[in-house]
């Protein structure tokens, strides 16, 4: 299959013209300069973009908000000067040739981002918000306070509409869930693509060392403080340029670059503590007294069966005893058996940033320190950014991107292991039992306090480390050969090079004979990715009101992954390596690669800089499609009308802006390698002659697979009110993924894989974004900034596929079914009657229903958040948060888990007699008689996420102190209160982590942490 | 040829040129070529059509064999087996175990222990008809790789007849790719169609067990009696387990503590530890004295007694006691217990072919049996020694389905029944049901077809 001609013709012959032009002579030019100030408080303004109208000729203010535009064609030229949070100033100017002509702006502050630049291709081209047709969200890193920001996906947790981090662990190191207008994919990883200056990067949430649970995040390895802005591409509508992995939406990150000017020395040191506050439930056991003459206690401190016996709930309800005590204990919550301790988190960094206009440079290090709530749990990370812009020639950039990370995770076992902390402490006793002398160092615990019998001392002995060196390099070359054209090429490089492994010494923990033996478990794992786009943008001016952008583009993305694993036993003590055991041992070889190749054109019309229609289509081929499958499509369109800016538009005193738009795009997501290929996998055979090397059917191809592919309509409206005091952003989306790449199930008795990839479902996802902006006071000496926003999003599986089964997923307990949304939950439902009522429930008084009945969605269908800024005269300000999620169920299958562990005591409905009916009935139904619907609980939630409070020294104190241009002190808080009605620890924890496409429940999951941090800033 | 660059064109015009170059020349390209990967990590379909990887191929489907029946050190038929029977007892937490230990098995959609082994025991039918079909096609029917394979393919089907509730689907993978969904057979048709696969195996001693097994099913037990006759009472047909291959299942559960070594297990089991059988050894090992669950005592088999214990699953052994029960069913108590004792008198040497490397008690004597005159307590007899010869093999279910469907002993007087160990009662399945998946993706099966209560 060739590449698709049609598409990048037409564009590319449009940029040969240009390039035959460059025999002629130059036209002759001028230069404009000037400054950029706030027209309220006639402060300057930096990184306000400057563009020749109609050209690609364009530059940023500097620190002192001045700017030097060189080639500027002579004649009468508009100038525009374009900076996020303030309405848009266009004037115009006579250009002389060979002369300098001078252009000052004063810029108004605007609640709408109508101006706010936006990356609206994988080029990295910028353009302003109100040329697309699509809502983009962005975040200006740079202007938050990074002291209650542990991380990236912190950064977007509640900040953007229409995106939804689900902070599923508080387990340091440990990945969260980020959907973009909901999940898309029945099969598939519903994970947005992550774009790092301009170039894709990995966001695989790696790692197979079990841990039990949560992972570690890639995404994460970057540095928070490096970046100075974050946008989010929504969804098929937007993203379609981007292609085939892309329908989940993209996040672009743009770290911090050089700016002319004085050189910018900024030190920072962070320190706080990290704790876990989480509702652990009580443990109880109730007995009945057989021998009063015994305690109730034996010497050993354990619950003495000689004398008393176990008289749980449904044995008194059966009549078979008497409850004449109960004994109740808080493992987790109690000093002498708590796990968790106060962590500590420590940040040191500096950063220097300057140049000239033709060299500006941007530097960074950080050396961050994390201990988390359970002692072994462990990050230490080292950060190193280098970013380097340099003005070739007139007409020639380069901007090169410099990140290494070197990143080392120690993890504690958790969630569904038998180590975990969390595990062993809600199993514990109904009381207390003290140490045994010598058994273990002084302080320890008794370990019979936990139920798996692990105390602290002996989960140490078990962790899995995590280490990475990753090294991420992002070139862009651009060259503007005439005020019309711009040829760009991208190139980058991310490289991962992951080791992970965990040693059990032996004797250490004696739980099975590999285990008592010692063992060793490693991978090492080489991540590549290469990505590199080619493209050119002309812009023309077909008439004094109209101008044309052409772009057309390629794109070569590779990823590879190598990974090669050893596991062995019987291990020489003292020893970590697989080549120090003698039995058990694996090693296993691991390959996976992927490349894509696709070329998109986009043809762009402005009218009169208020009415912007643009059309583009991206084709794909990709190494994963089925061989009988060629190159796919993604067109996309958009309109966007600054309707408000009409002359004649109604004036309204209170009405001061309004823009109309709606998009419509489709965009795609890739199967895997091998989802396409029948294959057969490599087994090691017993046999009586020993091993032998065999194979086994590891995969059923589909030489028709195709990626899935998602169509969106979105359509909105942006509100000025006030002034522009008051911004109104309106979205709604509706969006249709088709040929839904379905893992259906095939009937056992067929005996082949047990599913098979296959083009046949169909996913929407509707919902509405609105995002309010109020800057509720404007004075000299007080601002104050409010807003709110509110995502809602239905999701439904329209479509299976024919002879496709329901899917069940996460333990039997939800379902992706027609008619129903992605993974919704689907039990027995439980009905109970105390004949006797005497309070307990025995087995026969619980019954459920004959068929599994819906009990609620995975996936959240509400998300709102509320903030304020807050800034008192120059030197004080506080920042809040607030987010709150909802109209989903989670299972609790912590709880669930607890009730069913041991039958004579544990959980309140085992042995609490004063428990509920409802909680006795759910502990019998799904113990007994199989429906978990008892544990299936609401999980809606308000958290306070942030808050932080800021001294900056007063500006006439700087501003007379040599070496000093701020000094800054927070003081800042995550994850500081929550309100919810959920009865378990965490309605946000899930077990599976960032990687869990549809599973909703904790299991033993470390809930999310608390942290206050103090945080010093000094920059010169 | 000498290329002048013509002094006008400057060095970022070559740069764009280079640019736009590589881009057309991208563009121009035949991305079949860009796109090309190699899977080193896996074989192919037309790779594996090689008769120098015959080999391979064998062992392959060796392998998801002793997967699907014996395990992989996870669980598996013979697993579910002993736990749903009286062989062992669940001292684990997860409710499936505890569910078909109770004998109480959820229903299909809320997912059972022996959905996997119904996955596997068909995966590994396919795989065994797949590499017979080769073999064949490269060697002839008399190659022993071609005879093992369809033998153990009839093994399978016999498998899923003895231990899955009836009617049975088998469903197939055509050659153009398509897929013909099973129609439900009945029991007795499925043993059928394991016969024929034990008849084509040719005339091998594990094809004959094989055979001596269906028919035993079928309620022929002179005819079965008659299929094993020529198989030497010292034959062990040995699935081999190996520390890197497939380990050992029952010695990799016990040793996690999921499953304990049962006695009189519901009042009607049988007193597996404490008749103090040589046959059936165990021991507590004093440093895990508890299963998981950490609230019941865990009881090792030391027949499973490493990760590289080979399963005997066809036997002489079993061959007598096949002959033995066709001497009950005629009538012939003394030629049964003759049979009997015949086993016992050598019972050292037969479990040391059986279980090469267990500890064993070899001063342990087994005491010559005296005919009990009538047909029950001979029926009993029988079973009883038939249980404590193929502890832990994967026989027992079979041979409880057939004595209550054959045999009209009621369900409740021989599984494990009444109050259950970890709570409420035992319930009264006596067969597995079918994966929740037959249903729905295979047009022709119904769940409402099977009754787990019927056994039929």
């Amino acid at each position: 299959m060739n590449f698709p001609r049609r598409i990048l013709l037409p564009g590319a012959i449009a940029l040969c013209v240009g390039l035959s032009f460059t025999s002629l002579a130059a036209q002759q030019t001028g230069t404009v300069t000037g400054q950029v100030v706030d027209a309220a408080s006639g402060q300057p303004l930096s990184e306000a973009q400057m563009v020749v109208v109609g050209t690609n000729i364009g530059v940023l203010t500097n620190d002192q908000g001045r700017y030097l535009i060189n080639r500027v064609p002579v004649g009468t030229q508009e100038i525009r000067a374009v900076l996020l949070g303030f309405a848009q100033q266009t004037q115009t100017i006579t250009v002389s040739a060979g002369e300098s002509a001078v252009l000052d702006f004063n810029l108004s502050p605007t609640a709408i981002a109508l101006e706010a630049l936006v990356v609206s291709s994988p080029t990295g081209r910028q353009q302003r918000a109100r040329e697309l047709g699509s809502k983009s969200a962005q975040v200006n890193v740079e202007a938050l306070n990074p002291a209650p920001i542990p991380d990236v996906a912190a950064i977007l947790s509640g900040r953007t509409e229409g995106l939804v981090v689900g902070e599923m662990s508080g387990t340091t190191g440990t990945s969260d869930r980020i959907r973009i207008r909901g999940a898309n994919s029945i099969s598939l990883d519903n994970s947005p693509l992550i774009y790092l200056d301009g170039v894709q990067i990995s966001s695989d949430i790696g790692g197979n060392l079990n841990t039990g649970g949560s992972n570690v995040s890639r995404l994460n390895d970057i540095n928070p403080n490096d970046i100075e802005s974050v946008e989010v591409v929504k969804g098929p509508a937007a993203s379609a340029l981007y292609g085939t992995a892309a329908a989940n939406g993209v996040i672009l990150i743009t770290t911090k670059r050089g700016r002319p000017g004085a050189t910018d020395w900024t030190f920072f040191a962070e320190s706080g503590t990290i704790s876990d506050e989480s509702p652990y439930r009580m443990n109880y056991l109730t007995y009945q007294i057989d021998d009063a003459s015994q305690p109730l206690f034996t010497s050993s401190g354990n619950f003495n069966t000689d004398g008393y016996s176990y008289c749980y709930n449904r044995l008194a309800a059966a009549g078979s005893c008497t409850q004449d005590g109960t004994l109740a204990f808080n493992t987790a919550k109690d000093g002498r058996t708590t796990m968790y301790q106060n962590g500590f988190r420590n940040r040191y960094g500096a950063s220097v940033r300057g140049g000239t206009e033709q060299v500006r440079y941007f530097v960074s290090g950080q050396l961050e320190q994390e201990e988390g709530v359970i002692s072994t749990n462990k990050l230490d990370k080292l950060n190193l950014r280098a970013n380097l812009d340099a003005a070739l020639a007139e007409d020639v950039d380069l901007s090169i991107s410099f990140g290494y990370t070197d990143s080392d995770v120690r993890l504690n076992p958790n969630d569904n292991n038998l180590f975990s902390p969390v595990l062993n402490m809600v199993l514990g006793e109904g009381y207390y039992v003290p140490p045994t002398e010598g058994e273990f160092p002084e302080g320890v615990a008794n370990d019979n306090n936990y139920g798996f019998g692990f105390n602290l001392y002996e989960i140490q002995k078990n962790v899995v480390y995590d280490e990475i060196d990753r090294l991420t390099l992002s070139s862009n070359l651009t060259y503007r050969p005439f005020n019309w054209l711009a040829l760009a090429a991208n190139g980058g490089i991310d490289l991962t090079d992951r080791f992970a492994h965990t040693t059990i010494q032996p004797g250490d923990l004696p739980i099975a004979e590999s285990w008592a033996n010692g063992f060793r478990n490693s991978e090492r794992e080489n991540g590549f990715l290469y990505s590199a786009v080619l493209s050119g943008v002309a812009t023309f001016e077909l008439t004094p009101d109209l101008y044309s952008t052409t772009t057309v583009g390629t794109q070569y993305t590779k990823e590879l992954v190598e990974a090669t694993r050893c596991y062995g036993s019987s291990l020489v003590l003292g020893t970590s390596s697989c080549s120090t055991t003698s039995a058990l041992f694996t090693v296993d070889e691991d390959y996976f690669e992927i490349i894509t190749v696709g070329g998109y054109v986009r043809q762009e019309l402005a009218w009169r800089d208020k009415v912007f229609l643009a059309g583009g289509i991206r084709g794909d081929d990709n190494s994963a499609f089925g061989n009988d499958f060629g190159f796919v499509y993604y067109p996309s369109a958009s309109l966007s009308w600054v309707v408000g800016e009409e002359d004649w538009f109604p004036e309204m005193d209170f009405l001061s802006g309004l823009r109309l738009r709606s998009a419509y795009g489709t965009s795609g997501l890739r199967p895997s390698m091998r989802d396409a290929v029948t294959l057969y996998s490599p087994i090691t055979v017993a046999t009586e002659n020993g091993d032998q090397p065999g194979v086994a059917l590891s995969a059923l191809g589909n030489t028709q697979l195709e990626p899935e592919k998602s169509t969106e309509i979105e359509a909105g409206f942006d509100l000025g009110l006030f002034q522009d005091r008051l911004g109104i952003d309106f979205t709604y989306f509706k969006k249709e993924s088709r040929d839904a790449l379905i893992e259906r199930k095939l009937p056992g008795s067929l005996g082949l894989t047990t599913d098979v990839f296959d083009n046949l479902g169909k996913v929407e996802n509707t919902g509405t974004e609105i995002a309010v902006n109020f800057a509720a006071v404007q004075r000299e000496d007080i601002d104050i900034h409010i807003g709110f926003t509110n995502t809602t999003l239905s999701n439904k599986v329209l479509e299976l596929g024919e002879g496709v089964d329901d899917i069940v997923i996460n333990r039997g307990q939800q379902r992706h079914k027609e008619g129903y949304s992605a993974g919704s939950f689907f039990q027995r439902p439980i009905s109970w009657n105390d004949a006797d009522e005497n309070g307990l429930l025995t087995n026969d008084e619980v019954t459920l229903g004959d068929e599994a009945e819906f009990m609620g969605v995975a996936l959240p269908e509400w998300n709102r958040t509320v903030f304020a800024d807050i800034r008192l005269f120059d030197w004080i300000s506080i920042s809040t948060l607030f987010e709150g999620r909802g109209g989903n169920k989670s299972i609790d299958f912590t709880e669930n888990f607890r009730c069913g562990f041991r039958s004579t005591r544990g959980c309140d409905a085992v042995g609490d007699p004063t428990v509920s009916l409802e909680k006795q009935a759910a502990y019998i139904a799904d113990r007994f008689l199989g429906s978990g619907a008892g544990y299936i609980y609401d999980a809606d939630f308000y958290k306070w996420r942030e808050l932080s409070v800021t001294f900056d020294m007063p500006s006439f104190i700087t501003s007379r102190a040599a070496n000093l241009d701020g000094l800054r002190l927070t003081l800042a808080g995550r994850n500081l209160a929550v309100w919810t009605d959920y009865p378990g620890l965490d309605p946000e924890a899930n077990e599976g982590g960032g990687d869990d496409n549809f599973g909703q429940s904790e299991f033993n999951t470390q809930p999310p942490v608390r942290y206050f941090m103090i945080r010093l800033d000094y920059s010169f | 040829m000498t290329i002048k660059i013509r002094s006008g064109l400057r060095l970022r015009h070559v740069f764009g040129i280079c640019a736009m170059g590589t881009a057309l020349l991208i563009a121009g390209c035949d991305t079949d070529k860009l796109l090309e990967v190699v899977d080193s990590e896996n074989v192919t379909p037309v790779t594996l059509d090689n008769p120098d990887l015959m080999d391979v191929v064998y062992a392959g489907a060796i392998g998801e064999f002793t997967t699907a029946y014996a395990g992989s050190g996870g669980d598996a038929y013979l697993s579910s087996v002993a736990v749903f029977t009286d062989e062992t007892f669940s001292t684990g937490t997860f409710a499936t175990r505890t569910a078909t230990d109770r004998r109480n098995q959820f229903t299909p959609d809320d997912g059972n222990l022996s959905d996997g082994a119904y996955i596997n025991l068909h995966q590994a039918r396919h795989a065994l008809r797949d590499g017979a079909e080769r073999v064949e096609g490269w060697e002839g029917a008399s190659h022993p790789y071609f005879q093992e394979l369809k033998a153990l393919e009839g093994y399978i089907i016999l498998t899923l007849a003895e231990g899955y509730c009836g009617p049975l689907p088998f469903s197939q993978l055509e050659s153009d790719g398509s897929f013909t969904y099973g129609v439900p057979i009945s029991i007795n048709e499925s043993l059928d169609m394991a016969i024929g696969k034990f008849d084509a195996a040719g005339n091998t001693n594990l094809s004959a067990m094989g055979k001596g097994r269906a028919l035993l099913s079928k309620g022929e037990y002179s005819a079965a009696g008659a299929a094993v006759a020529g198989v030497p009472t010292s034959y062990v047909y040995h699935v081999p387990h190996s520390v890197n291959g497939d380990r050992n299942a029952l010695y990799s559960l016990q040793g996690n503590g999921r499953y304990s070594v049962s006695d009189v297990e519901g009042g009607t089991g049988l007193p597996f530890r404490s008749a103090m059988d040589p046959r059936v050894p165990w021991y507590r090992d004093p440093a895990q004295p508890n299963g998981f669950d950490e609230d019941f005592e865990l009881y090792k088999s030391k027949r499973h007694y490493a990760f590289d214990a080979p399963l005997p699953m066809a036997t002489g052994v079993e061959a007598r006691l096949i002959q033995a029960e066709a001497a009950l069913a005629a009538g012939d108590g003394a030629g049964m217990v003759t049979y009997l004792n015949d086993l016992r008198a050598d019972w050292l040497n037969l479990m040391l072919g059986m279980f090469p490397g267990a500890d064993l008690d070899t001063d342990a004597v087994l005491d010559p049996l005296v005919d009990p005159g009538n047909a029950a307590d001979r029926r009993d007899l029988l079973f009883y020694e038939k249980a404590f010869w193929l502890y832990g093999t994967g026989h027992r279910l079979g041979d409880m389905r057939r004595l209550v469907r054959d045999y009209g002993v009621n369900q409740a007087d021989l599984y494990p029944s009444g109050a259950y160990h970890k709570g409420g009662d035992h319930g009264s399945d006596i067969v597995f049901p079918l994966d929740f998946d037959e249903e729905g993706n295979n047009p022709n099966y119904q769940h409402s077809q099977c009754n787990v209560k019927a056994g039929t």
